[in-house]
């Protein structure tokens, strides 16, 4: 089996936002559905006081709360594929946002209507692209929910050329977020094999997953950083 | 008796139409009643038939707010968790939980 993974170091993150950058730009996001965010908060006493960098994507969990709820209403647009990936059909989506009430992370959004991500000064080179053009996952519809697909478009062109060891290494069969980090503080990779440098890593650093209480197996791991919330 | 097969099966077919019909509207899950807007079916469970306030959920404007992305009225997802967890109401989160 393999089961991809994302690990966030804490500690090695600056808060640079090169990986939010990154997925705006690969996958077109709108003001309202940000597929990836920064949260900042300063942990301690003061003068002993640090700042936290928590970027969060979508966690794609072994047990999705948002496909519970979207199946549920009836919708049934959210899937889980066979490498982990949760991904929300646009066509389905009925536009309710049970799936961004549910989700313990906060992570679905719903596109009220698509913006170009700079309001005000047209649309950027990535957003002049045709719909029909596009990856399915990057056609933007009004009332819809969206969120991070792992860059499934760039996991799909390395089935498709044989690539599949490359994913995690490879430009174009990486998701963006994890090849821009300039300190490399995020990593991607198949858990299931012992050898991939995710699985070493997520073992030699005793990452953990965020707000594991809600039981929906998270595959994003983190690194936290002495006083963060887990 | 054919006159009789014929009204009785037209009978039927008028008595079952409204069923029909609901079944239908309910398969189409139109998206103004299955909603989070204030008067949308997710809200009405909560406030009208479950009776709770709107403080039970919307306690502070800032709530677990570290771990969402910051918009307004952000209900902490623990909150649901107090309920959903049990077999008897829907359940969203993982079997750890329960």
């Amino acid at each position: 089996m393999t089961k991809f993974v994302r690990l966030i170091d804490q500690k090695r993150c600056m808060g640079c936002r090169a990986c939010l950058s990154a997925c705006a730009a690969e996958n077109y996001f709108t003001p309202e559905a940000p597929w990836n965010s920064m949260i900042e908060y300063e942990v301690g006493t003061y003068p002993t006081v640090k700042k936290i960098y928590n970027t969060l994507n979508c966690m794609h969990c072994e047990r999705p709360s948002c496909k519970a709820a979207c199946d549920s209403v009836g919708a049934k647009a959210i899937s889980k594929n066979q490498f982990g990936v949760v991904l929300i059909d646009y066509n389905k989506c009925i536009g309710c946002g049970y799936c961004a009430a549910v989700c313990p992370y906060g992570v679905p959004h719903l596109n009220k209507e698509v913006k170009p991500l700079y309001p005000g000064k047209g649309k950027n080179g990535a957003e002049t692209i045709a719909n029909a053009d596009r990856h399915p996952t990057h056609r933007k519809k009004a009332k819809t929910a969206e969120k991070c697909t792992f860059c499934t478009h760039k996991l799909e062109q390395a089935v498709a050329d044989g690539k599949t060891d490359r994913i995690g290494k490879d430009q174009a069969y990486t998701p963006s977020c994890d090849i821009v980090c300039p300190v490399q503080a995020r990593m991607f990779g198949d858990i299931d094999d012992p050898n991939s440098e995710v699985s070493k890593r997520i073992k030699a650093t005793n990452a953990t997953q965020l707000r594991k209480q809600f039981g929906t197996g998270p595959q994003v791991y983190y690194v936290l950083e002495e006083g963060a919330k887990a | 008796m054919k006159r009789f097969i014929a009204f009785l099966v037209m009978g039927l077919a008028v008595a079952a139409a409204p069923a029909i019909s609901a079944t239908q509207s309910e398969a189409k899950a139109p998206a103004k009643q299955k909603s989070l807007a204030q008067n949308g079916r997710f809200h009405q469970i909560h406030t009208k038939k479950l009776a709770m306030d709107c403080g039970t959920c919307h306690q502070s404007e800032q709530g677990e707010v570290v771990l969402q992305v910051p918009r307004a009225k952000v209900v902490d997802r623990q909150i649901c968790l107090d309920c959903h967890k049990e077999g008897s109401k829907p359940t969203w989160y993982g079997v750890v939980a329960r």
